[in-house]
């Protein structure tokens, strides 16, 4: 084991002690490390390689998710609302009539999961719901914004006193699937009433993404509280993962290995999901816009043990 | 009971024209050669703009701009900023418009500028912070600071001190707000190695992979500090950038601390960002005034002289000195 | 694999435990403990000092009235009497004494006199606190209650002040006093950053309040009479110089029944200078001084590793780890170590596996030299290239690479020597095997490898890739040298480790590997460097001089010809150095960092007695350099100061070249190389 290598398990046992909830262990690391086993003179070039990335992976367990679920609700939505209504009352400070009027603006949201009950979005609400002591009856389905549809064809409010729809996802990648809500959801809500806001909050958001919601959708309001930006593209050009000073990672080959295993993990995005390059998991999961080498985990298809592994069957995949 | 969560704050563009509050009778900014100081200043519009130089930058003649400058070779900072109001005399300062940015300041001067403010009997002051163009990795590592001189109280917050006979009797508190520097961090911990500690981490932090960064050089200190950084009695959060939260966070963290049994004497420390360290004196001089509660600072000899380029955020906090 | 195991290591340092468990963690040295070096009944004031780790704030909290409170639960008013003391704990560091201070001439001497009076209000309200604790509800305190607080009222003056003060009737209210008293100061002290001026008034005259209130107490009530007020204030170091004198005074000025015992870190005494007619306290006359960790590590090698152990076992079952910490074999036995070999056959089989069918290291790097000195004539007796391959056979000795290393040892001795190699090789390798089979007596075999065993070892380890191995209990408490943190944290990173592994350590089921030992060790030593924490610009420097110093012996020890085994420790004649080099030895060694040998190294000629320390051993992992010293070395003043004075630093290289050469092959420092260059290209045979 080189001096490099011995700094890198180094620097990871140290995030698996404190942040990481110990993960991953030493065995952990040399399971993954074993993945890189093509019977080449590389062999230890690549897993040299392999653990610099791992080093350089960012992993937000559950106590600092259900913080940045408390950030959310406490500064994407609550705070707007706040400062909306001490604007409109002459800037008061009297805290009594702000929460008073809070919680009437409060009473009127609904909290909704982006995706499938199955998916992150829900599991998430839960926590939100939990770490903000919000009562049960803000959080609803997508199917209980409307009402069945009238004999005549039209559709209204199944709870017509709601002024805020609030959506609410760990991850926004290319902003897709916000626009597939837009499309339809959305669309549905604005067609009763335009008054009514909608809005989009997530955790981390592509920067390009969140971009891409907010010019093509109709969410009234988008945001993240962590926007990644290109320089967390693992390999591109702007990428904050390259080392500086450090001659003996070979950046192309530390590119090559991660693509090469990674086409044969998932052959269309052998780095990521739309090449999302990304090297960031959560505790709950881990998005498929990271490097599949890292997360693949299909042990019925293709023997690769992960390091922080992914829940969801692939998107597309049959 | 103030909830300093509801104060207001925002960001202001960069390169677009301000919103017409954004104006001033008097602003004031600590001088240093980076692009987001400069860039400020330039674009604050203020009937009076004052530039502070810091001895602790060790500028020379040629370095500082030529006009509205306030030079004293005190190193305390009360010295220093009472000094500057004295020469400045600025009339009825309670009734002025004052915008402070607080990029430049070095973190006692700022607390003590605010705490002289406070009492003169200024209760609104609106705070300006920016944020350089891209954290290169190098911009994250330090600071090349001089080595740590002294720690002590930083003036105007040195408080009331309790005893206590036996450790059964002793419920001394010390809160760190631990940034990057793990020196700092340790330096002050071993100072106060008797007071239970407790660390305030920037979470959400300015860019995303800075909190995990922080922990790692934070965790060097961990022997000083003590205790395990994932009990939730040993380490809280509060976003990096948001000095109301982080007041209101505080407030948290003496109710639980001392709802076991009442504390002796609180140590307050922010060693990470300036917002941070914004809102410690904002909690400070809404609570803790006339209490056993004291802000302790490691002191350097002298200060890096910052030369980032680019600015990427400046926010505005609207601060009532209540 | 989430951390399940709780790690029995994980509180260090006193400040960390209540009193309670101060108490029972207290595990006396045996034979001549603790008391009999704290001697707290004694008038004879002292001071302890001690590094970080020392246990020194242990000892002064096991001492002060809180440890006795628990030591004497049924009836504590009996048991002072039977201590013949009391004891008033102060932590300076309460004081916060750097408010007291300003670098304006005229504001610091009426600091200095404030700090003064406030240290004073401290001390008394803590003796009144710790009295009325003791026999608050006792009669003969109840009925002299009055009397006592208007005698201590009287200490204080309020002439010349507006202010109108009714005399306190109880305790209670006399404590209220004081603490109004001492709340005037701070406050005064906060308003001069708005003021510019200190607005408060001395009320009474320096130590008289430490002096009268126990001598008050004394007189009035008959239980406390014999008994001794000691004084324990701890933490001095954080006082200034002046705030120092004034503590220094109060011992130079003490008065019955009062005495003081004064606990700082090694480097924590900024003078013994007092403010009585400028006299300094005299070690011996006004003092005594116990330096605690040189107490602990006097103790004999066997009495502070029993300590150790047992310290260790109580940890472990109390943190829950009870399977079978019986004994001291047993507990040894949870960690990986090599079985007891002659010829450490074991350790080194790796070698044979791993060079299976090729040249060892070593060899080839012999083989190079050769090579080398025979192109430039310098390989006495070699005189054609097939010696070289005799010379190596005959060195070889497959089944115990370590004795290879001992006869590579004792040829480049030889060859140091001008010997013919050819001869040499021969003669080691007849050696050689009657020394394995035990047949004769091989003095030379015998002796090269008791001296040079661990560093042999270490070489071959470099050698052939492995990291170097630190092992066994006993090695990680000689580590510690006497600071029982400096152990704790030790075992801490390697518990850690060890988990991170997903060995479970501390049961049947598996022992703490090689791995885990050697990278908590690695780790406790980079924490030990990064935590000797000097404040000021002196903590770069006498880190750098300690990273020369280190690599200085770090490069003997893996030189073909190491002078000295288990390097370690050097000595220097102190009058010959430069005072910066003086300066920063003296301060390396109060920051623990080294450690001074005590009865230092006389030199062989002049027969003059040289100052002799030794690198810390918690700092030697950092180096690859062995925990237990045997060798030391005499590094001369141009040397030292190379070392320790930075206006020297740049002839460091040089210097060090120098004497390394003269250990390395094939020249041993005997040519310059660039004429070996020359003669080399000159004499360049075919085929080589």
């Amino acid at each position: 084991m080189s001096e490099l290598e011995d700094e890198l398990i180094a620097k990871i046992k140290i995030m698996s002690d404190t942040i990481w909830d110990g993960k991953p262990s030493q065995t952990d690391i040399n399971n993954w490390l074993d993945n890189f086993s093509d019977n080449t003179a590389d062999i230890f070039k690549e897993r040299l390689h392999a653990l610099y990335l791992l080093s350089q992976f960012m992993y937000f367990s559950s106590r600092e998710m259900r913080e940045l679920l408390k950030s959310l609700y406490r500064d994407l939505y609550k705070y707007p609302i706040i400062q909306g209504i001490r604007r409109a009352n002459n800037d008061t400070i009297d805290v009594d009539f702000i929460n008073h009027e809070y919680a009437k603006e409060l009473k009127n949201t609904r909290f909704l999961g982006v995706g499938n009950p199955s998916e992150s979005g829900a599991h998430l609400l839960y926590y939100f719901r939990q770490e903000n002591s919000l009562p049960k009856n803000l959080f609803i389905n997508s199917h209980e914004i409307f009402d069945s549809i009238t004999a005549d064809g039209t559709q209204n409010f199944l709870d017509p006193v709601i002024t805020r729809y609030v959506f609410i996802d760990d991850f926004c990648g290319s902003g897709n699937q916000a626009k597939k809500y837009s499309e339809s959801l959305i669309q549905a809500i604005k067609n009763i009433s335009t008054s009514v806001e909608v809005y989009y909050y997530v955790l981390f958001a592509n920067k390009t993404g969140l971009d891409y919601v907010s010019s093509n959708t109709l969410f009234d309001r988008s945001d993240s509280i962590f926007k990644l930006d290109d320089t967390f593209k693992c390999f591109g050009s702007n990428s904050r993962h390259k080392p500086q000073d450090l001659p003996s990672i070979d950046w192309s080959f530390a590119y090559n290995t991660a693509r090469k295993y990674g086409l044969r993990l998932w052959k269309d995005f052998p780095l990521g999901y739309d090449d999302g390059q990304l090297l960031i998991g959560f505790f709950h999961n881990t998005p498929d816009n990271a490097l599949p080498i890292i997360w693949f985990d299909d042990p019925s298809n293709l023997a690769w043990n992960p390091i922080f592994r992914r829940y969801h069957k692939i998107y597309g995949d049959a | 009971m103030i909830d300093y969560t509801i104060f207001y704050k925002s960001e202001l563009p960069i390169d677009k024209d301000w919103p017409e509050e954004a104006n001033w009778d008097i602003f004031i900014s600590a001088y240093n050669s980076s692009d987001r100081v400069n860039k400020v200043y330039n674009h604050v519009k203020a009937a009076t703009k004052h530039w502070l130089i810091l001895p602790d930058y060790k500028f020379e003649d040629g370095q500082i701009p030529s006009k509205d400058t306030f030079i004293f070779s005190d190193k305390n900072e009360g010295d220093f900023i009472r000094n500057y109001f004295n020469d400045a005399n600025i009339q009825e300062i309670q009734n002025q418009k004052i915008c402070i940015d607080i990029t430049g300041f070095i973190k006692p001067y700022m607390m003590f500028i605010l705490r002289w403010l406070k009492h003169l009997g200024v209760t609104k002051v609106d705070i300006l912070y920016s944020e350089p163009g891209h954290y290169a990795k190098k911009e994250k590592t330090t600071f090349s600071d001089g080595p740590v001189e002294e720690i002590r109280q930083v003036a105007g917050y040195a408080g009331l001190h309790r005893q206590n006979t036996t450790n059964e009797n002793s419920n001394d508190l010390l809160i760190l707000g631990s940034g990057y520097d793990d020196e700092l961090i340790a330096q002050v911990a071993e100072q106060k190695s008797n007071a239970k500690k407790v660390q305030l981490f920037g979470l959400p932090s300015l860019r995303p992979d800075m909190y995990q960064e922080n922990i790692l050089r934070a965790h060097k200190a961990a022997e000083s500090v003590g205790g395990d950084i994932r009990n939730d009695r040993r380490s809280y959060f509060a976003p990096a950038n948001d000095p109301f939260v982080t007041a209101a966070v505080l407030r948290d963290i003496f109710e639980r601390e001392s709802s076991r049994s009442p504390l002796t004497n609180v140590y307050l420390s922010p060693l990470a960002t300036k917002p941070q360290a914004l809102g410690f004196t904002i909690f400070y001089l809404a609570e803790c005034i006339d209490e056993p509660v004291s802000m302790i600072y490691p002191f350097c000899n002298s200060h890096a002289q910052e030369t980032s380029k680019g600015i990427s955020r400046i926010w505005k906090y609207d601060v009532e000195l209540i | 694999m989430a951390i399940t195991q709780v790690n029995p290591f994980d509180i260090t340092k006193a400040s960390d435990f209540t009193d309670q468990q101060i108490n029972d963690y207290w595990v006396d040295i045996s034979g001549g403990g603790f008391v009999d070096i704290f001697q707290p009944n004694s008038p004879m004031p002292m001071y302890i000092l001690g590094g970080k780790g020392s246990g020194k704030t242990h000892l002064m909290r096991y001492f002060a009235y809180s440890g006795q409170k628990l030591r004497h639960t049924n009836d504590t008013l009996k048991g002072i009497s039977s201590d013949k003391y009391i004891g008033i704990y102060l932590r300076c560091g309460g004081l916060n004494a750097s408010r007291f201070s300003h670098h304006d001439n005229e504001l610091y001497q009426a600091l200095s006199r404030l700090f003064s009076y406030y240290m004073d209000l401290w001390l008394a309200q803590l003796t009144i606190e710790t009295i009325v604790d003791l026999m608050g509800s006792h009669n003969t305190l109840l009925k002299n209650e009055s009397h006592i607080c208007k005698n201590i009222f009287e200490i204080f003056s309020f002439k010349n002040t507006q202010s109108v003060e009714e005399t306190p009737g109880t305790l209670k209210e006399l404590k209220e006093f004081l603490y109004n008293k001492q709340k005037e100061v701070d406050i005064s002290i906060n308003n001069y950053a708005f003021t510019s001026s200190l607005d408060v008034k001395i009320h009474a005259p320096p130590g008289r309040l430490v002096f009268s209130i126990p001598k008050i107490f004394s007189d009035l009530i008959p239980e406390l009479d014999g008994i001794q007020f000691l004084y324990l204030i701890d933490e001095l170091e954080n006082l200034t110089a002046d705030q120092q004198r004034y503590v220094n005074t109060l011992i130079r000025e003490k008065e019955r029944p009062c005495s003081f015992k004064i606990g700082a870190r090694l480097y924590g005494i900024r003078t013994y200078e007092t403010y009585s007619a400028a006299e300094a306290n005299k070690k011996g006359s006004e003092y005594e001084v116990i330096l605690l960790d040189y107490t602990l590590r006097k103790k004999s090698k066997n009495q502070y590793r029993q300590f150790a152990k047992n310290l260790c076992k109580k940890r472990l079952s109390e943190s829950g780890y009870s399977e079978c910490i019986r004994t001291n074999a047993i507990l040894d036995s949870y960690f990986e170590t090599p079985p007891k070999e002659t010829f450490s056959k074991t350790s080194t089989q790796f070698i044979r596996e791993k060079y299976k069918g090729r040249e060892r290291p070593y060899f080839k790097s012999l083989r190079k030299k050769l090579e080398q000195a025979f192109r430039t004539g310098n390989a006495p007796g070699v005189t054609k290239e097939v010696d070289i391959n005799e010379i190596i056979n005959y060195l070889s000795l497959d089944e115990y690479p370590l004795i290879e290393k001992v006869n590579l040892f004792l040829f480049y001795q030889d060859w140091y020597k001008n010997k013919s190699l050819a001869d040499s090789a021969a003669a080691i390798s007849k050696s050689c095997l009657n020394f394995i089979s035990g047949e004769k007596k091989e003095i030379r075999h015998a002796s090269a490898l008791s001296h040079f065993r661990a560093d042999l070892m270490s070489q071959l380890f470099r050698e052939c890739d492995q990291k170097q191995r630190y092992f066994g209990i006993d090695t990680f408490i000689d580590m510690s040298s006497g600071l029982p943190r400096n152990l704790l944290t030790t075992l801490k990173y390697i518990f850690q480790w060890s988990i991170f592994n997903e060995e479970r350590p501390f049961s049947q089921k598996s022992k703490i590997s090689y791995q885990s030992q050697r990278e908590g060790v690695v780790e406790a030593s980079e924490w030990f460097f990064r935590d000797a924490r000097m404040v000021g610009r002196d903590g770069e420097c006498i880190r750098n001089s300690i990273g020369r110093l280190a690599t200085l012996f770090r490069e003997i020890r893996y030189a073909d010809k190491p002078t000295e085994c288990s390097l370690t420790s050097f000595s220097v004649d102190s009058t010959s150095i430069s005072n910066e080099s003086k300066r920063i030895l003296d301060l390396a060694e109060k920051w623990s960092l080294l450690i001074e040998i005590p009865g230092g190294q006389r030199d062989r000629n002049s027969k003059r007695v040289d100052q002799k320390y030794q690198l810390n051993p918690m700092l030697c992992p950092r180096w690859d350099l062995p925990i237990q010293r045997r060798g030391t070395i005499a590094l001369n003043p141009d040397e030292i100061n190379c070392i320790f004075d930075d206006d020297y630093s740049q002839n460091y290289e040089h210097l060090v070249r120098a004497r390394i050469n003269r250990m390395t092959a094939p020249y041993f420092g005997k040519k310059n190389v660039e004429d070996l260059q020359h003669s080399a290209d000159q004499h360049k045979l075919p085929g080589l």
